[in-house]
């Protein structure tokens, strides 16, 4: 008997400022879903990230759980395990939320076998007899401590079709892009799975590991204008459907795309800020925009003017008149040499803040007469490296979060401290 | 000095071979350190390098009594007072003089009759810690172990270049393992790259590095058959730029041509499109001989083939054409966070080993070329390369064949760069004396080759000419340190590391965890 499942990850459902992107995000998630159902695939697998935070806006929560219960109702399990967004330390999240209404089967189980390992939960699916076990992302990567204690050989016996879901990039295996983002080894993962269903990498492959698949669908539509531009550039994005026995029999992956994204960096290189304004509104006039996402990025050293000299309003306007849905043009890869010393150059904001982030980091070092290393361990982690840039972003998104309808002023704050503390593993300093 | 500490006195000789007549009993060694005081805080250290027999009687005297004694003729027959009338002569040699704690190269004979002694902790107090101290072992005089530990400064020593010569069995291995495991305990001062030919260093079977208290943060482990939480030796072929392969792998000049078409035109992808016969997009076309006899040449140093599905293929799975791409980043991006990093090649052939230290050598040393243009270096950790059997690279032979490698460039000019090589071998004399000179600092392990010895000796920062039978008598684990950061040429004992790695790893109570999620 063949069966089939549906492996999606990182919806990031609450993502996105832009409301119209915000909006082509959840309608990704829905188109995915409705193919799914279309499909009748006989579960599907969330390999997290399923919300942008653990506590999203309830507009977005209302329409996942709408489609959630559809699914439901179509007698399709979803089972889910937590990302690095959508889980708090010290908050309830709403994936526990729709857990307990019957919406979700989270597979990440731990037991502790002694003080050194752990073991997980392994659970049937009833209607096609598979195995699911999962590990949960966490910030920070954090999980990878999880993952060192994992004992291999609790699933040494298990037979049939069985299924890893894990949450984490791994060297061996993430992209060039990802160099600098934390992620563990390979051999962290238990062998002996038919089918690793993995997350949090934003970008699709699929590997061999032993006579299993690892498979990163990467996200349905993503979450920053770096993602965009990646949609733009080559890469697909959609979900898998997996069809199998005891055995991967097929690996299908579907492209879904809510809205057509078009990427164009225009080089300002070595001309005059008139050269790039006419370089910028030539091509907005020369593009067909109805119905697209219009991402434009200016980028180079100007001979002469200043990137303020550039009005990027009219180039905008025309391509909202045009029919573009959301038209972003990014000047903040521009340079100029009029300005003595320019700090940080980068594509993106977000890039240039983790530019930022990194060169405060270099200078930072640890106090030598903090000898514990246990202790040194954990501040290391926490602040040197890859760990103190992640630490810094995850901050500021925490810090930037705005204060949500119907939650008062002292509730706002404690939520807002709470997350930020639970990014500094507080809970973890015992 | 108190009578009961002198061993013996100062009676003849010249600078080069002083003669220290021994106190009866006291049973002076080969490699001994004596001590001749030369008053208020001013000392002379000697070392003993030859032992012969002194006597007051005649030898024919001796050779009669010696006769009459054998044949059982002179049963009561002995020397009147015969510790007076033979004894032993010690061969000293100066090494140091030591005036107000201070050390430097002796000019002047001790003072005649002066009374000696054996060499004491307090002797030595002007070897202190230094900054970023690495510890190679105690002071050893003669056998006889004290307590000293000997620190030097790991920065100037790992950029100037270390040599481990010795040949198999005399602990080249074990040092290597204690120089890390000091490393390890630094705190991100070096970075260390490990090329383990026979994957003794990490610990997969028994204990290592793996088992120190900041192997977690700072050991990274690479293997093409990894244990648990260590990472896949997998590259992927487009980190490979074409002079990777300069001085491991020879190209004809029409090879070397047809490489700069395809790297010009694909970059990063030029192997992956000369194995699949891409044309050329410019129109330039390559012999087709000459691409058959490159992608023979990647099929036996890679492993790199095209399977009949038309993909891409790699025997030993240590290349490949879709993972492993942030690999040598990692690699580099550890060392450069001053990590160790031990790289286990033992299932790889001897070019792709090669190879692939080329290639990370190559990048780092690049890297480090660049911080010190943008005046960045000075915040970054040391490098040291450590390679095994290192004529491989760095052989008269090799260089001479194959032209200059990343290696050879390293040894001449690596330390203005803070990059230095940490050289392991058997045979120093096949490797150029213009690299040997470069190399300032050797631990000299035992040798019974008089060849090796020479060439070690020759190329040494002290003069060493007389410590050849010293060289050729040092144990397991018994060691010279020469080096131009050191005064005088010390003799160490290193260590075993069993037995740091026991000490080092008192049980203690882990916090229990609370695994949520
Ligand atoms: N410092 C030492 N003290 C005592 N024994 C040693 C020491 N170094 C090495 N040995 C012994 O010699 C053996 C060979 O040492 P090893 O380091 O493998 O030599 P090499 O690498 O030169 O072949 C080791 O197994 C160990 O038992
Ligand atoms: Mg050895």
């Amino acid at each position: 008997m063949v069966y089939k499942f549906a492996h999606l990850s990182d919806c990031h459902i609450g993502a996105w400022r832009d409301t119209t992107l915000k909006e082509m995000n959840i309608k990704a998630f829905e188109m995915v879903f409705d193919r799914c159902m279309e499909e009748k695939v006989d579960f599907i697998i969330i390999a997290g990230d399923f919300f942008e935070s653990n506590m999203p806006d309830l507009e977005s929560v209302q329409r996942a759980t709408e489609k959630l219960r559809q699914v439901k109702d179509a007698g399709i399990t979803t089972y889910i395990i937590y990302g690095s967004h959508d889980y708090s330390a010290t908050k309830l999240s709403m994936i526990h939320i729709l857990e307990s209404a019957g919406l979700f089967r989270k597979v990440m189980e731990p037991q502790t076998l002694d003080n050194n390992r752990i073991t997980l939960t392994v659970f049937t699916d009833i209607k096609t007899g598979a195995k699911i076990t999962g590990m949960s992302g966490r910030a920070l990567s954090l999980e990878k401590t999880y993952f060192e204690m994992l004992d291999h050989e609790s699933f040494a016996e298990l037979d049939g079709f069985k299924i890893f879901v894990f949450h984490s990039a791994i060297n061996e295996l993430r992209p060039k892009d990802l160099a600098h983002a934390t992620s563990m080894p390979l051999s962290l993962l238990p062998p002996g799975f038919s089918y690793y269903a993995g997350g949090h990498v934003h970008s699709r492959s699929e590997n061999k590991y032993g006579n299993g698949l690892i498979v990163y669908p990467g996200c349905i539509f993503g979450t920053d204008a770096r993602d965009l531009e990646h949609t733009a550039r080559k890469e697909k994005r959609g979900f898998y459907i997996v069809e199998f026995d005891t055995q991967v029999k097929k690996l299908k992956f579907i492209e879904m795309s809510p809205c057509e994204i078009i990427s164009k960096t225009i080089d300002a290189d070595k001309k005059t800020a008139s050269q790039v304004q006419s370089a910028l509104d030539q091509y907005a006039s020369g593009i067909a925009a109805n119905g697209k996402v219009i991402l434009i990025r200016l980028q180079g050293t100007l001979s002469a003017g200043k990137p303020s000299d550039i009005d990027t309003n009219p180039a905008k306007e025309l391509l909202k008149k045009n029919g573009s849905i959301t038209v972003n043009i990014s000047k903040f890869g521009l340079a100029t040499q009029e300005v003595t010393k320019i700090a940080v150059m980068g594509e993106t904001k977000e890039q240039i803040e983790e530019k930022l982030f990194k060169q405060r980091l270099a200078a930072f070092k640890l106090d030598p007469s903090i000898k514990d290393l246990k202790v040194r361990s954990f501040v290391s982690k926490l602040l040197i490296g890859d760990g103190g840039t992640t630490l810094a972003k995850d901050l500021v998104s925490v810090l930037r979060d705005d204060q949500k309808d119907n939650e008062s002023k002292v509730i706002f704050e404690e939520r807002i401290v709470g997350d930020a503390l639970a990014k500094l593993k507080v809970d973890e300093l015992e | 000095m108190q009578d009961l500490e002198i061993v013996g006195q100062v009676i003849a000789g010249d600078i080069a071979n002083i003669l220290v007549r021994e106190k009866s009993g006291k049973k002076l060694e080969l490699g001994d350190l004596l001590v001749a005081e030369e008053g208020d805080s001013r000392l002379l250290i000697l070392k003993v390098y030859g032992l012969v027999y002194g006597s007051q009687v005649p030898q024919l005297a001796r050779e009669m009594a010696s006769g009459l004694k054998l044949e059982g003729l002179g049963a009561g027959l002995d020397y009147f007072e015969p510790h007076l009338r033979n004894y032993v002569i010690a061969e000293v040699k100066a090494i140091a003089q030591v005036i107000n704690n201070k050390a430097r190269i002796p000019k002047s004979l001790p003072t005649f009759f002066s009374a000696i002694r054996h060499i004491k902790k307090e002797d030595l107090a002007f070897l202190t810690k230094p900054d970023n101290p690495i510890f190679f072992g105690n002071v050893r005089s003669g056998s006889k172990v004290l307590d000293v530990p000997v620190f030097l400064n790991g920065s100037d020593v790992f950029t100037h270049h270390v040599l481990i010569p010795a040949t198999t069995g005399r602990g080249k291995s074990n040092l290597v393992k204690v120089l890390l495991w000091n490393a390890l305990g630094s705190g991100g001062k070096f970075g260390i790259l490990v090329l383990d030919p026979h994957d003794e260093y990490y610990g997969r079977h028994g204990k290592g590095l793996k088992d120190h208290p900041s192997a977690k943060q700072d050991l990274v482990y690479f293997s093409t058959t990894p244990v648990k939480a260590a990472n896949t030796l997998v590259i992927n072929l487009q980190s490979i730029k074409p002079w990777y392969f300069d001085g491991i792998v020879r190209f004809t000049d029409a090879q070397n041509d047809a490489i700069d078409q395809y790297y010009n035109a694909f970059n990063d992808t030029w192997i992956e499109n000369v194995i699949r016969d891409t044309p050329l997009p410019n129109g330039v076309t390559i012999a087709p001989r000459t691409l058959g006899v490159l992608r023979r040449k990647f099929d036996s140093v890679l492993g790199i083939y095209l399977d009949d599905a038309d993909q891409l293929q790699c025997r030993s799975k240590i290349f490949s054409d879709n993972s492993g791409e942030t690999t040598m980043q990692d690699i580099i991006n550890s060392l450069e966070a001053g990590k160790i990093v031990v790289i286990d090649t033992s299932r790889l052939l001897d070019q792709a080993e090669l190879l692939i230290g080329s290639i990370i050598v190559g990048d780092i040393f690049s890297r480090y070329q660049k911080y010190k243009s943008d005046g960045r270096l000075n915040d970054k950790p040391v490098i040291s390369i450590v390679i095994e059997e290192a004529p491989r690279v760095l052989g008269t032979n090799v260089l001479e064949s194959s032209g200059d490698n990343i290696y050879n460039t390293i040894a001449r000019e690596g330390r203005k760069f803070k990059v230095g090589l940490t050289a392991i071998t058997q045979l120093t004399s096949v490797i150029p004396k213009t690299v040997l000179t470069n190399i300032n600092t050797k631990i000299i392990l035992g040798n019974e080759m008089s060849v090796e010895r020479r060439a070690v000796m020759d190329s040494a920062s002290q003069d060493l000419s007389d410590e050849d039978r010293t060289i050729a008598s040092l144990d397991k684990g018994e060691a010279i340190i020469s080096s131009s950061f050191v005064k005088f040429a010390i003799p160490i004992q290193i260590p075993l590391i069993d037995e740091i790695i026991a000490e080092d790893n008192e049980p203690q109570n882990s916090p229990k965890r609370r695994v949520v999620g």
